[in-house]
């Protein structure tokens, strides 16, 4: 466990058309700690997760985890640009020898002459596109799926579950480079694939057993309740072996007992070297288990410190009560 | 013409929310309907009611008027039921009679149209858009409302719309078999005692020689030069200036206001007399060159003269309904945001159906318009039209304005593409597409969305 | 044409549905992909494999195409999947990302850029006119009568493979009978399978014969190691059939293929009967009352067939159609069983229907004109479908040979596309299907998943394509039309969306309803066939919309999950 910051957020902003959602915020998440964002309805605590997840591109400012910035992290690999750049040079390629072939006639020159300027409109096509959307759009990245392999995953508020599919594929589904998930592994190397499925499942009941959603395994995450998906949510995470969890919310709806073993959970995944950033309403619940607290309202950060002070904090109070 | 179809559609889309693959199929419809009227003795079932060709015995004119009648009443009924054939979209508050009585009467007056007007095409055009406008609805009635209450997904709603295609494709081969038809054009028309053909095409040649720009429009029948005009350099660029200007003042003039004249429109109208104008005061008649540097050759009936008149008379119409009536801001309210409309009180199905109706008759008129543009009939035209028209709705954006915009690239593409590159006539659906694919690359959200 | 053969042309054409649609349920089923340009695949493989089978030179000067170059077929298959994938994948690079409608449009835009294509350019595949002279594998070599080796071969490859498609079938009835835990049925069906297994259990059998009131649950453990064994046992089987044919061919060529022949075709209807049994569950009071409601519409039909004139036999047929159509009507409502379970009913009166048009209808005029030897060879060849007959001598057709290549390429398609879906490749489609935004935040690119789901949807509409080629011999630009691609989503929603298996049910439905209207329009009077063959669609598009409305999930629906997990 090293001391540098898991996570540094500085300047960051976004604006939605004339809403600013999240406005100049900084803060750093310590590793192997958990970290409460709290804030008014509002206050800009999902965007904020959004933007650090990748889900959103941020209008300005600059998030670094582990040290490396996430733009940096999300940028596409140049192997993904050239494959990019290969296929529409090849595909616009052929249209070039038929376009030779329909103008000139089908001697080699015209065909090999079409192919050359057809992949060479291609590669200008592809490299016009890129830089019209850098224009328009900006050079940011969304790319969450990056930063979620490299260790950061995240819960949504509004529960974000796989509504058709049971609740034991929706563990099985989060586990990262599963040997099933190669099309090609799928078909030729099957016991491989069983094997590593088998030992998911395992993995599988024991989160299970955990939520006490043993009786619901085979019900379709559809039907569940709001709590009982929270926890589900929860449990994918569970299934992963993350260095930085958001959770955004991840007890709203949960009956008491439940979610003083969640947070139990929490806490001891807190003490084997995870690191939380926790979204929560519940006060009791959010300054009991948090190391450090980060107050928002209105887009803006209000306070920052441990979840005595914050507590006593006037602002932050006043906040609350007016929100 | 791309554009009186894809409007229809592009309402739908937006309002209605529905990707309707039928809406070919509804043009389709809109052209064989106008056969009703144009060649009655073409049409299955209705060829035992009429002698000949082209007129219609006593049976088919009573058929005829009768349909017309229904199709009226059935239009407004749809607008929303009994009380709107009480008069209950009106703007003013008339008592009900009143208001029945009118739409009767209206009814009578397509009716009598239809039946008295066989075989004028814009009369069969006139029945064909009432027709289709009151068939239009029933797909949202029985088909979209229903399924839109099970709130499917958009994918679904599109595989329920090519569903309903298919249904009205080959509900009309069924009745109409599969032979290609055409509508039968008198040529002469009476105007004002002037007896003016309508089909013969006059040749409008362009010529671009070194010079300047020369206009010649001619009869080739006649072999007579309606009109001669070299256009200096000089006299483009002033004509260019001035309507830009003249196009920046109405818009700067009406810059802000949201009135029926608004400061798009006021600006392109401005931009277009200033241009003509210039034109008309500077030109001087000069000889057809031998050796042009570029000519063209565009050939225009009166008869497509008129159509064009008459798509633009029917979008103004439209125009006013949006911007001037309750109706039409409802409308525009529900297709920004469907559920926020409803909340504010608009009584979003009745703007639905309208929206439909709407459609129905652009559709309708769209199609027999189609019929005499591509001077023959097919079960496939709508589809092939279809295609254009969605490229030209997404392109867009999915707004009625964007629609008009999207149409007219999508329509200059296609004539262009197969005519700089070497292209068959194959390749003009095609081009659509391509333009499509190319500003979706681009911008998803489309050009004015 | 003998109606085997008709019979034959529908299943043949229902399999290579079955790939087009499997095709399209990769994508829409399981990935949530709405492609619109589907036929677009399906035209890639078709041209594909037609140009790479085809001779040089056999068109003469009145057909022009690129390049033929009289490669074996398997290459033309092989190459028709991979181009018609890399199409697909190339298709989908720049247009996935957009919104469904979009995406959906856009990609039926494509299609029709292929469409015009094939149509405008002359040099490419002889432009608007067909691309004639593609020769199906083999097809030189049928008839065979078991005279030459090859014959032999070929035979019992045959016989073999039909043996093992049915014991197959059989055995997803008898499970389908346990899981049920309708024993009384099962006893026959039981009986059947132990025939149809022809003792091969005694040797690879783990599993109890003959008991099926429980006791059958499987260790969760070995994912499909039944389905395995049972998969064996009938390759088994069906190779000891295809010894026995051999032999028994090679010793009497007349005698031998003919016993063989009748042997497995009954076969072949016992387990169709028990499958239907399966499916229907009825009891007496349904057979009589679903045999006269199927009676019914066969003789409601009877004016269309012996009245000339139109004036006279169309109201007469519609009304006899309103009159049974109203019983049927008033049945469902009243009658609380059949209101329960209308689809069941429906099939089943479309089976008496079939029957009854497969039988008794086509030797009606034979036992009219009191021939009764006519009438039995008739009633003899149809029930042997397995055997054409030139004169008396028994044959195996070519098109027996394409049912069997079809069959096999279908079973093997259909169980790779089992392994993938249910695999955890399978599950993240699913899961991209119900919602990117997990996906994505549990660190898959949904992006790369739908690009495969987008290749692989559309090699199998390219195999189909290939598979087209080789049916038809023939492609015309208009065969593509965008109405292929409305027939394989109707088959996929009429099947079940996202149900592998259930293609293969709507694959059937729709190619028996096809064939059986076809079949009506032969006896619509000349001038007006155009216009049935029109409204046919048009109760097509009618069909389509009931079911997107009443059973969206189409009739078998998809597999339930916890089902298959637990196997
Ligand atoms: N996608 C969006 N588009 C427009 N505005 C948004 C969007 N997401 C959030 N907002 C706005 O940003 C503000 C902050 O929202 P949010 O981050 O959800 O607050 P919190 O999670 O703290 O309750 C709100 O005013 C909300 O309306
Ligand atoms: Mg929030």
């Amino acid at each position: 466990m090293s001391d540098a910051p898991i996570l540094e957020v500085e300047n960051l902003q976004k604006k939605f058309g004339g809403i600013t959602a999240v406005d100049g915020v900084s803060f750093t998440l310590e590793t192997g700690k958990i970290t409460g964002l709290i804030g008014p309805n509002g206050a800009g605590k999902t965007t904020t997760f959004n933007l650090i997840s990748g889900f959103y591109k941020p209008t300005g400012g600059t998030i670094r985890f582990n040290g490396t910035d996430t733009q940096e992290i999300m940028r596409p690999s140049s192997a993904e640009r050239s494959i990019w750049t290969g296929a529409s040079a090849s595909s616009i390629g052929i249209l070039g020898i038929g376009a030779g072939r329909v103008l000139f006639g089908a001697s080699p020159s015209v065909l090999a002459g079409g192919a050359v300027v057809g992949a060479g409109a291609g590669i200008g096509l592809y490299l016009g596109q890129g830089a019209y959307r850098n224009r328009s759009e900006g050079t940011k990245h969304s790319r969450p799926f990056q930063l979620a392999q490299q260790g950061m995953i995240r819960t949504f508020q509004i529960t974000r579950e796989l509504t058709e599919m049971t609740v034991l594929e929706n563990l099985l589904l989060a586990p990262q480079g599963q040997m099933g998930e190669n099309i090609v592994n799928a078909v030729v190397r099957r016991d491989a694939v069983a094997e590593d499925e088998r030992q998911l499942r395992e993995q599988t009941e024991e989160v299970i057993d955990l939520l006490e959603l043993n009786h619901l395994r085979d019900e379709e995450a559809g039907n569940l309740s709001g709590g009982q998906r929270k926890l589900l949510e929860l449990g994918r995470v569970l299934m992963l072996e993350p260095d930085l969890v958001l959770l955004d919310e991840p007890v709203a709806g949960v009956n008491p007992s439940l979610t003083d073993r969640i947070m139990d959970a929490i806490t001891s995944m807190r003490d084997e070297g995870y690191s939380f950033c926790i979204v929560e309403h519940e006060m009791d619940v959010i300054m009991e288990i948090s190391d450090r607290i980060v107050a928002m309202a209105e887009g803006k950060k209000m306070a920052e410190g441990p979840p005595e002070e914050i507590q006593e904090n006037q602002q932050v109070l006043e906040s609350y009560l007016g929100g | 013409m791309v554009a009186l179809g894809a409007i229809g559609l592009s309402m739908v889309y937006s309002i209605a929310e529905v990707p309707n693959f039928a809406h070919g199929d509804l043009l389709t419809l809109g052209a064989y309907m106008a056969l009703l009227v144009n060649k009655p003795g073409n049409v299955p079932l209705l060829d035992t009611l009429t002698t000949g060709g082209q007129s219609a015995t006593m049976g088919g004119t009573a058929v005829l008027f009768a349909l017309g009648v229904v199709a009226t009443l059935g239009a407004i009924y749809m607008l929303g039921g009994v009380e709107a054939l009480l008069g209950s979209f009106w703007p003013v508050d008339v008592p009900g009679g009143a208001a029945l009585a009118v739409h009767v009467g209206l009814g009578a007056a397509v009716g009598a149209i239809a039946s008295l007007g066989v075989p004028s095409i814009i009369a069969a055009m006139l029945f064909s858009g009432i027709v289709v406008a009151a068939l239009g609805p029933l797909q949202e009635r029985y088909v979209f409302g229903k399924f839109r209450a099970k709130d499917i997904s958009l994918a679904m709603m599109l595989v329920v719309s090519l569903a309903v295609a298919f249904v009205l494709r080959f509900t009309i081969q069924t009745v109409f078999g599969s032979t290609t038809r055409s509508y039968s054009l008198q040529p002469e028309v009476e105007v004002f005692g002037n007896s003016i053909n309508m089909v013969v095409v006059k040749f409008f040649d362009f010529y671009v020689t070194g010079g300047g720009f020369l206009l010649n429009v001619s009869d080739p029948v006649s072999e007579a030069v309606l009109f001669n005009g070299v256009f200096s350099w000089v006299s483009i660029l002033l004509m260019f200036v001035a309507a830009a200007a003249a196009g920046y003042a109405g818009y700067r003039y009406r810059r802000g206001t949201r009135a029926i004249l608004g400061p798009y429109l006021l600006g392109t109208i401005a931009g277009i007399l200033a241009f003509a104008v210039i034109g008309f005061l500077t030109n001087s008649p000069g000889p057809v060159p031998q050796s042009p540097i570029h000519s063209t050759r565009v050939r225009l009936s009166v008869l497509n003269g008129a159509i064009i008149v008459l798509a633009l008379g029917m979008m103004g119409l439209l125009h006013t309904l949006l911007r001037a009536t309750k109706v039409g801001k409802a409308m525009r309210a529900t297709s920004d945001n469907r559920d926020l409309a409803e909340i504010r009180g608009i009584d979003v199905d009745q703007v639905t159906m309208g929206v439909w109706v709407i459609a129905g008759l652009f559709a309708g008129v769209g199609g027999a318009t189609l019929g005499v543009l591509f001077g023959t009939l097919k079960i496939t035209m709508g589809f092939f039209i279809l295609l254009p028209m969605f490229a030209a709705v997404i392109l867009g954006g999915i707004t009625i304005y964007g629609a008009l915009v999207g149409s007219y690239i999508v329509g200059l593409a296609m004539e262009i593409g197969i005519f700089a590159l070497p292209l068959g006539a194959t390749y003009r659906t095609p081009m659509a597409f391509v333009v499509l694919i190319l500003v979706l690359l681009l911008k998803p959200e489309g050009i004015t969305g | 044409m003998a109606t085997a053969d008709i019979l034959v042309s529908l299943v043949v054409l229902a399999m290579f549905y079955s790939i087009l649609s499997l095709g399209m349920n990769i994508k829409y089923g399981h990935t949530g992909l709405l492609d619109f340009g589907h036929v677009g695949f399906y035209l890639i493989g078709a041209y594909t494999a037609a140009l790479l089978v085809i001779p040089a030179d056999v068109g003469g000067p009145s057909t022009v195409y690129l390049f033929g170059l009289d490669l074996p077929w398997v290459v033309g298959v092989l190459a028709a999947m991979v181009v018609a994938g890399i199409v697909g994948a190339i298709v989908a690079l720049p247009t996935i990302r957009l919104r469904e409608d979009y995406l959906a449009i856009t990609v039926l835009g494509v299609a029709t850029i292929f469409q015009r294509i094939i149509q405008a350019e002359t040099w490419l595949a002889n432009g608007p006119d067909a691309l004639r002279g593609i020769t199906p594998p083999l097809i030189d070599k049928f008839p065979v009568d078991g005279q030459s080796t090859l014959g032999l071969v070929l035979i019992a490859l045959i016989c073999g493979t039909v043996w093992v498609l049915t014991t197959l079938g059989l055995g997803r009835i008898r499970e389908t009978l346990a899981e049920a835990d309708r024993s009384v049925v099962g006893g026959a069906t039981d009986t059947l399978y132990a025939i149809g297994l022809l003792g091969t259990e005694r040797v690879l059998g783990t599993e109890r014969m003959g008991d099926s009131t429980g006791e059958n649950v499987s260790e969760p453990t070995t994912i499909g190691s039944e389905a395995t064994t049972q998969f064996r046992m009938s390759v088994l089987a069906g190779g000891i059939v295809a010894v026995a044919t051999a032999i028994l061919a090679g010793i009497s060529t007349r005698g031998g293929l003919l016993a063989v022949g009748t042997i497995i075709s009954v076969y072949t209807w016992l387990v169709l009967l028990a499958g239907i049994n399966s499916y229907a569950n009825f009891d007496g009071m349904d057979y009589v009352a679903t045999l006269a409601l199927g009676t019914g519409y066969m003789l409601a039909l009877a004016p269309m067939y012996y009245l000339d004139s139109l004036i006279i036999w169309l109201p007469l047929t519609l009304g006899a159609f309103a009159a049974v159509i109203g019983g049927t009507v008033y049945l469902r409502r009243n009658w609380s069983r059949f209101s329960a379970r209308p689809f069941r009913y429906g099939l089943f009166i479309g089976v008496w229907f079939g029957a009854i048009w497969y039988f008794p209808i086509q030797v009606l005029t034979p036992l009219l004109d009191g021939n009764l030897m006519s009438a039995a060879t008739t009633v003899f060849n149809n029930v042997v479908w397995m055997l054409s007959f030139s004169g008396q001598t028994p044959q195996v057709g070519y098109s027996r040979f394409t049912l069997f290549l079809f069959g096999s390429i279908l079973l093997v398609v259909l169980y790779l596309m089992e392994l993938i879906v249910e695999s955890p490749f399978g599950r993240v489609l699913r899961a991209v299907r119900n919602d990117e935004r997990v996906v994505n935040s549990l660190g898959k690119d949904p992006f790369l998943y739908k690009i495969q789901s987008m290749a692989l949807g559309s090699a199998l509409g390219g195999l189909a394509g290939a598979l087209a080629a080789m049916y038809f011999q023939v492609l015309v630009f208009t065969m593509f039309a965008p109405r292929v691609t409305f027939i394989a989503l109707l088959i996929m929603f009429l099947g079940g969306v996202g149900n592998n298996r259930a293609m293969i049910v709507g694959a059937f439905l729709f190619w028996a309803f096809q064939t059986a209207t076809t079949e009506l329009a032969g006896f619509v009077a000349t001038d007006l066939r155009t216009n049935f063959q029109a409204f046919r669609f048009v109760l097509m598009g009618l069909l389509f919309l009931l079911i997107l409305y009443y059973r969206p999930q189409g009739l078998m629906g998809e597999r339930s999950r916890a089902e298959v997990s637990e196997q």
